[in-house]
């Protein structure tokens, strides 16, 4: 494991962009989350790893409440971005999602065209009056995900004909149209061939400057190439979080180490 | 290190690849019996369709193409007013329509059309009885008729030569039978020279050479010979032409548009003495002899009500080309009647018409409410789950059942006061087709929105769309193919319901506004729809309106169902997504 090529971190000097504490996340009877405290730092690529079923999706589906739309979860505990909590009974789930995007594991682009895609978002929460500031928005947007030079003489066809790789770039440049604060990653790659998952970490690495990058993985080798911070889950419990570089060199528990080093998962 | 490997592992039989093993080949018989067990019930299925198909096309389209009889109809002044001088529109309005137009302007326009042609009507009538009388002597072995006829001069004349020597036929052999042997001798005399007499000369010798002092044997000999029956008949048969008068004339068209035409003359008196040609339908129990259906020849092949004389006509005009072989465009338009010649489908299609309107409207804009309440905003619970168990239980609920529930709807509004009038109309039965399709069209809305990939729920809601919005951007037009295919095919399956209709007075053909104008419409006007003229076709006393256009009715029923179907399927086509 020590010849992963670790990012040099710098972020302790960062703020706190969202913080959960005590988070338990039921499925009926099924106690999928328990007691789980992390805090995800501004301008930070955040990666959760463990194995399959430890609940790192789950948990990341708390943090923009995409879990509402499942009857049967009920989430306890505080969580908060900026210091509101997202639970509030005042919070409206589609505000939160307009300041917490999400990309998903499969691309899953609208059956529309390119344009209408990454247009949606801002359309719906009514960022752009005139037709140019949404061009404006789009172009940014698409330029963003990298995907400006592909896309730019297609705009109006499909956004479902574009390759693998290129569409979940589009799922990223709808997410970000929306100026959100927090992206959520939810294996954005697990889909993708090799060279498309490296355009797509070296995007991530670039959003970093923008946003608050959460991302669950299954590749360790992923979570230490583009992250600064990771949390290790376990059993829906979360058992370590740090550094990045701490995780993979030195962990503190030695289920972590287990992991990390193929032993269990 | 796996249990293959443990000692004592049972070793597998050494099989070929060349050979098939017996699992195998009980698996390829299996396969094989279920394709041939599929072809074999495609088959039959064809089949059946085939023969459906067969007899409502074999029938059907012939029964769009009518017999018309070519007539200059002229609007005669004298028929119009027999006290001569002018006529006026009230006048022309209170004139009956059965006297005064179709045995008055149409009887007497056909018989000037086929003087005009050079048919002698009352010559061809002659000449087929005459010809009928002669074919019923030279049956009974009576040659030489001719002669007789010729002699007597008209029919009439004939009739009474042949009537008493029948007569005396008769006398002669009761007498022969009798006890008084010289009363015999002289009857039979007497009937020897009646048909020497009528020109009979062989028959004449045959009886003749009876022997009148074996009684019994020459009064049963006579009777052997059938003469008398033959005579008698033929002087039936001689005596026809002088029935024929207007009525019988009359019969052979069916003043179609008498009632068209006497408006025509009431708002346009100046008409009045003027010629116009025009094709008035044949009887339709006479086109089934044009047709060649019915023979002519004896009583089970002639159309019922006319004989032989009628037909003479008949073919006269057919050789002088004044019979036209056209289609049946009024078909489309007039409405239904007992008469076959001018029953139409025009109301019922555009009854059919608006209640398909007000099925689309209701059902659709309710069902799919309903659905997409159900499948996204419903809480899952004890109550929702029953309402669609119930909705499910609704699509099989048998469509008389609704026709029952529109019945007492329909009975409780007349007696509120809404009166006979709201009976039949194409609101209440497009709101009792609305009723029956609405499940249908939730099933399968409910379905095509449960279609919709999840990934594209996560991915409106994870943009920040509302409920809302995910389903009305996203799911509903992800939904719309299959929600349209459900639609076309409720509607499909609500066009073709006869029951609930007839329950609530759609086939009730006496609407006044429907008689007067075949469009007469608007949701609250009385109307037909085409299962329901269907099933009244089907009832009528005519056998070419059962046979024949019942199943012309069903043809464009069958038709408008296709369309349909090749809408919704070009709907689909064009608005399927792939993702």
């Amino acid at each position: 494991m020590y010849d992963l090529k670790v990012t040099e971190q710098h972020v302790d000097d960062l703020e706190i962009k969202m913080k959960a504490r005590e988070v338990d996340v039921f499925y009926g009877d099924t106690h999928a989350i328990q007691k789980v405290d992390v805090d995800i730092l501004d301008k930070t690529v955040t990666a959760f790893i463990g194995p399959s079923g430890c609940g790192k999706s789950t948990f990341l589906r708390c943090l923009n409440r995409m879990n509402d739309t499942i009857d049967v979860a009920r989430v306890d505990g505080d969580i908060t971005l900026d210091g509101e909590d997202i639970y509030d009974k005042r919070v409206d789930p589609v505000q939160l999602r307009a300041k917490v995007g999400m990309v998903f594991q499969k691309p899953n682009p609208f059956p529309k065209s390119i344009y209408d895609n990454v247009a949606y978002g801002p359309k719906i929460h009514g960022l752009a009056r005139t037709k140019a500031e949404l061009d404006e928005i789009v172009e940014k947007s698409l330029r963003r995900a990298a995907l400006w030079d592909e896309a730019k003489d297609r705009l109006d066809q499909p956004g479902t004909g574009l390759s693998g790789g290129q569409q979940q770039r589009l799922c990223i440049a709808r997410a970000v149209a929306t100026n959100p604060e927090v992206l959520l990653m939810d294996e954005p790659c697990s889909a993708l061939d090799p060279i498309a998952t490296a355009q797509v970490e070296e995007l991530i690495d670039e959003l970093r400057t923008r946003f608050s990058v959460v991302i669950v993985t299954h590749s360790m080798q992923q979570a230490a190439r583009v992250s600064q911070k990771t949390a290790f889950f376990h059993l829906g419990e979360l058992v370590e979080y740090d550094d990045t570089s701490k995780i993979f060199t030195n962990p503190d528990d030695p289920r972590t180490e287990s992991y990390i080093t193929g032993r269990i998962g | 290190m796996s249990d293959a490997t443990l000692p004592g592992a049972v070793p597998v039989p050494k099989t070929s690849l060349l050979a098939q093993s017996a699992h195998v080949r009980r698996r390829h018989r299996i396969g094989a019996a279920l394709r041939w067990f599929g072809l074999a019930s495609i088959t039959l299925v064809l089949f059946f369709l085939g023969i459906l198909l067969w007899s409502i096309f074999s029938r059907g389209i012939p029964a769009l193409f009518q017999y018309q009889a070519q007539i200059e109809l002229h609007y005669a002044a004298e028929i119009l007013n027999p006290d001569g001088g002018e006529v006026s529109p009230e006048e022309i309005a209170g004139i009956n329509l059965r006297t005064g137009f179709e045995r008055g302007i149409f009887t007497q326009s056909l018989r000037s059309t086929l003087e005009d042609a050079g048919i002698d009507i009352e010559g061809t009538v002659e000449q087929r009885w005459t010809q009928e009388a002669l074919s019923m002597l030279s049956a009974a072995g009576l040659e030489g008729g001719e002669a007789a006829i010729a002699a007597a001069g008209a029919p009439q004349d004939a009739a009474q030569v042949l009537g008493q020597t029948g007569n005396a036929l008769r006398a002669a052999t009761t007498a022969l039978a009798g006890d008084d042997p010289d009363a015999a001798a002289e009857a039979h005399e007497a009937a020897v020279e009646a048909l020497a007499g009528a020109g009979f000369d062989e028959g004449a010798a045959i009886v003749a050479a009876l022997d009148p002092a074996d009684g019994e044997a020459a009064a049963e000999a006579l009777q052997a010979t059938g003469y008398q029956q033959a005579l008698f008949d033929a002087a039936g048969a001689l005596r026809q032409p002088a029935q024929f008068d207007e009525a019988a004339l009359s019969a052979l068209i069916y003043a179609t548009n008498r009632r068209d035409v006497r408006d025509q003359l009431v708002e346009n008196p100046d008409l009045v003495g003027t010629t116009e040609p025009v094709g008035v339908p044949i009887d339709i129990n006479v086109t089934r002899y044009l047709s060649g259906e019915l023979s002519g020849e004896g009583t089970a092949q002639m159309p019922p009500g006319f004989d032989i004389g009628q037909l003479a006509v008949i073919d006269a005009m057919d050789e002088a080309g004044l019979i036209e072989f056209a289609f049946r465009w009024h078909f489309f338009t007039n409405p239904y009647s007992q008469s076959g010649e001018i029953a139409g489908i025009g109301p019922a299609l555009m009854g059919s018409a608006y209640m398909m309107l007000v099925v689309l409207v209701f059902s659709l804009l309710f069902g799919v409410a309903a659905s997409i309440y159900l499948e996204e905003f419903a809480p899952k619970n004890r109550f929702t789950d029953f309402i669609e168990i119930n909705i499910a239980n609704l699509a099989a609920v048998p469509s008389i059942v609704f026709g029952i529930l529109g019945a007492a709807i329909l009975f409780a509004l007349m007696d509120l006061g809404f009166g006979n009038s709201i009976r039949g109309t194409a609101l209440l039965g497009g709101l009792v087709l609305s009723l029956m399709t609405l499940p249908t069209i939730v099933i399968a809305t409910r379905a095509a929105l449960k279609a919709v990939p999840p990934s594209i729920q996560d991915a409106a809601l994870g943009v920040g769309a509302s409920k809302v919005q995910m389903v009305f951007h996203h799911k509903l037009p992800l939904a719309a193919p299959g929600i349209l295919t459900g639609t076309i095919i409720g509607i499909a399956q609500a066009l073709g319901e006869t029951a609930p209709l007839l329950l609530i007075g759609l086939s009730v053909s006496t609407g006044a506004a429907l008689l007067s104008s075949p469009f007469a419409g608007g949701l609250l006007e009385q109307t037909q729809s085409m299962p329901t003229v269907v099933y009244l076709f089907a009832q009528n006393q005519d056998a070419p309106v059962r046979e024949g256009l019942a199943q012309s009715a069903i043809v464009v029923m069958l038709l408008l169902l296709f369309a349909l179907n090749i809408l919704a399927i070009i709907l689909r086509r064009k608005f399927e997504r792939r993702w």
